[in-house]
């Protein structure tokens, strides 16, 4: 998709310059994956997203404008805002497994947390729960905070499974499950901090 | 300067061109403040006549007259602690036994009392930066409008904002506000090259900063920042204030000196005498900042944790700020982190060559990446008094964020929101940044409009924040100003008021310009004279010559107006000279040219 740049009614093309007057272009949304170079996949190289993200920032990062005219300072902060999102989400399993899904239009965009309609998670969620409240000593914290990591890392394996065979009623699933571990690991380790 | 112009070599730069863009780094600390420049691709502290690099940042207001430094009259120090505080922080943070707070001032602004007038933090710190700004000026031989400042990286919106408009009355642009740590890690890192993660611990005189930094191959990358605005080394000058001289018979300024003086000297030594005859002994001194030390232990063991690391991933600890010379912070910080902090770097002076350095990186280009990330969580009051946070704490920047919220009763056209800034739940434990109204909802039973609200925090960490109704597009847009900062109206009349009283700074800035100038110009005349004499007859080259002496002995007795007109002199009767030698310059590239080439 083609149009015009702002400064010099040029064609612009999908890059970030323009390539004739070489003036930083607005924002075009895209997923986070298409923004930071990245194939889409669960699966992602850590490296790669890193070093992709530092190349981006490199390129749009307002140290780069700060003695540009207002209009290239503006877009400069808007570009570097949105790779930083990209990247925040890439690097978390929960928000990456979100894009994945949303780009594939299996989920609403902004879904929070869904009701729990799954009993064997909402059993899951109970028994954790109770558990958590029983902690007392040090050492037992420590075991529960294990066995989530755990039950926290399995899930993360299921999902790359679910994501490999492009199961992605499973993916949902697993998502939600992920979220409720994510939320039960974070009370655990507030507890220990109290 | 035609005739200059002319009269210099092709390909001979111009100084300013070559020297510096007059971009400027600025430590402004509790304490001491420096400026430095890049020269040679390597920052350079600049220092005042008598070769002390570290300005004191006492403003002291005499008859009228402002000086910066332990000058006398009426003193205000360490202003810094002031900075983005309203009247109640100060009366919380029991500023006003060491600053003369006017108690008569009805508004949210502190104001502090000096001689017979009375001034805002904010004008206070101009002074300081004023007479940095005048200090390279000197030095470059150039006006100087830019500067990238240094704030603690925890230094609230608040803070930030009343650093900024300190710098705008001191007339300085702000290229870029750069937190301490990340400035001294921007130092440490171009100059050892080392790769890793970094904890930099920043215990300067009035706040404490410490920052987790990832440096790889030109990135400094800030995982986590976290740190106390309000602690530093005047509180422990306090400590043994309130401790060991509250007998001793001087004014609160000499008593402080004291009081850092002996803290200092304990850093050498055993055991100090206090004026009393009292022995202070280090273990002493050291109990009596143990707690404040812990605090800040406890603050990095957290950060570290936020940042997700443990502690054999760190590969180094730097330290900075003055108050890292204190023997007792370095072994407390070893035996909790479990290794020795790194000691390459001089703790006063890496904050302010971080900021020379990005001074020059921002005007000249480099290939330098600075993530940075913002310390405190920003939200928005919901109901029951509770936070909402719309951008969590150590969220690199820049970001925007939308957060929906909609209606509670039927038929609202109007609602109100209350930004507030910290990490606490209760808005009642966070920091008040601002209050405003979004109107112009359509009336729709409650829950049915929906309106986004956008924060946006950019690369100085300063927010903005807007509301729209989506359903009808009704828009605002409020750039963040705390209700105790400055009105646009009073920072327009201090700026006003700064050039007015910057007249005398402005002739010195002059002055020095015609200086550099006039150098030029006899530099240029001579080199000019040693080449191509043979083009002038005797009389013209006796004339020359005298105009040279002229302008020389203008420059020695450094009167202006004489400077310029010798200059004026000098370049009029050097004209024709600049012609003869162009002439030359022509047939001296065609001669043994055939027409074609030069057709």
């Amino acid at each position: 998709m083609s149009s015009a740049c702002w400064s010099c009614s040029e064609l612009v093309g999908e890059g970030v310059l323009c390539s004739h007057c070489y003036k930083l272009q607005p924002v075009v949304k895209k997923s986070a994956f298409l923004m930071l170079n990245l194939p889409m996949t669960f699966d992602l190289d850590m490296g790669l997203l890193e070093q992709n993200y530092f190349k981006a920032q490199r390129m749009v990062h307002p140290d780069r404008f700060a003695t540009s005219d207002k209009t290239q300072k503006l877009y400069s902060a808007q570009h570097s805002a949105a790779i930083n999102e990209a990247y925040l989400k890439l690097k978390d399993p929960i928000k990456r497994t979100a894009e994945i899904l949303k780009v594939e239009g299996y989920i609403q965009p902004n879904i929070e947390l869904q009701t729990l309609d799954d009993p064997e998670l909402l059993m899951e969620v109970i028994e954790l729960r109770e558990e958590l409240l029983e902690v007392q000593t040090e050492e037992q914290s420590q075991k529960l905070k294990n066995k989530i990591d755990t039950l926290f890392d399995g899930n993360i394996h299921a999902l790359s499974t679910a994501f490999s065979s492009k199961n992605l009623d499973q993916a949902s699933k697993l998502l939600n499950r992920l979220r409720y571990l994510s939320k039960i690991r974070f009370e655990a380790n507030q507890r220990k901090a109290a | 300067m035609r005739a200059l112009l002319q009269i210099s070599e092709p390909g001979q730069l111009d100084r300013k061109a070559t020297v510096s863009s007059g971009a400027i780094g600025i430590d402004l600390g509790t304490t001491h403040s420096l400026v430095a420049v890049v020269e040679n691709g390597k920052p350079l502290v600049l220092s005042d006549e008598k070769g002390e690099q570290l300005l004191p940042s006492v403003v002291c207001y005499l008859d009228g007259a402002v000086r910066v430094g332990n000058h006398g009259g009426s003193m205000v120090r360490s202003v810094k602690r002031l900075m983005g505080k309203n009247v109640g922080d100060a009366d919380r943070l029991n500023e006003s036994q060491f600053h003369a707070i006017d108690k008569t001032a009805s508004d949210q602004v502190i104001r502090l009392n000096v001689g017979t007038k009375s001034v805002t933090p904010m004008e206070v710190s101009a002074e300081i930066l004023k007479t940095l700004k005048i200090r390279a000026e000197k030095h470059l031989g150039q006006q100087v409008s830019q500067a990238v400042i240094t704030v603690p990286a925890y230094f609230d919106e608040a803070a930030r904002n009343a650093t900024r408009d300190a710098a705008k009355i001191a007339g300085l642009e702000v290229l870029r506000l750069l937190n301490e740590p990340t400035a001294a890690a921007l130092a440490y890192g171009l100059d050892s090259g080392e790769e890793g993660v970094y904890v930099i611990y920043d215990l300067g005189g009035g706040t404490f900063d410490v920052s987790i930094l990832r440096l790889e191959k030109g990135v400094f990358q800030v995982l986590a920042t976290g740190g106390d605005t309000e602690l530093g080394g005047d509180d422990f000058d306090r400590l043994i204030l309130d401790n060991y001289l509250s007998n001793v018979d001087d004014s609160i300024h000499e008593r402080i000196k004291l009081a850092r003086e002996l803290k200092q000297k304990l850093s050498f030594e055993e055991a100090v005498l206090t004026p009393s005859g009292h022995l202070l002994n280090r273990d002493d001194f050291n109990l009596l900042i143990e707690s404040l030390v812990q605090k800040t232990l406890n603050i990095c063991q957290d950060v570290i944790k936020q940042a997700g690391l443990s502690l054999p991933e760190i590969k180094g600890i730097v330290l900075v700020g003055g108050s890292t010379r204190i023997p007792y912070i370095r072994k407390r910080l070893e035996s909790v982190l479990g290794q020795t902090p790194l000691q390459t770097i001089d703790p006063d002076l890496a904050v302010a060559h971080g900021a020379a350095l990005q001074a020059h990186a921002l005007t000249q280009g480099s290939d330098t990446l600075l993530l940075d990330v913002t310390p405190l969580s920003l939200g928005i009051e919901t109901m029951g008094g509770i936070v909402e946070k719309i951008i969590h704490n150590n969220t690199p920047i820049p970001v925007s964020k939308s957060q929906e919220f909609t209606t509670y009763q039927d038929g609202q056209t109007a609602m109100s929101f209350h930004v507030v800034q910290g990490e606490r739940e209760l808005v009642k434990d966070c920091r008040s940044l601002c209050r405003f109204e979004l109107r112009g909802i359509p009336p729709k039973v409650a829950g049915a409009a929906r309106i986004a609200v956008t924060f946006t925090i950019d690369a100085d960490g300063l927010l903005t924040v807007s509301a729209k109704e989506l359903t009808t597009g009704v828009h605002q847009t409020v750039h963040v100003k705390p209700s105790y900062g400055l009105s646009e109206e009073e920072l327009t009349a201090m700026i006003v008021a700064g050039y007015e009283n910057a007249q005398s700074d402005m002739n010195e800035r002059l002055l020095q310009q015609a200086i550099v100038d006039g150098n030029r110009l006899l530099n240029a005349v001579e080199s000019a004279l040693e080449q191509d004499k043979a083009l002038l007859s005797q009389e013209e080259y006796d004339e020359m010559r005298l105009f040279l002496v002229d302008l020389r002995e203008n420059i020695a007795l450094k009167h202006i107006n004489a400077i310029k007109q010798s200059c004026d002199r000098l370049e009029v009767s050097t004209q024709t000279f600049a012609e003869r030698r162009m002439n030359k310059a022509i047939k001296t590239a065609l001669t043994g040219q055939s027409i074609d080439t030069v057709l």
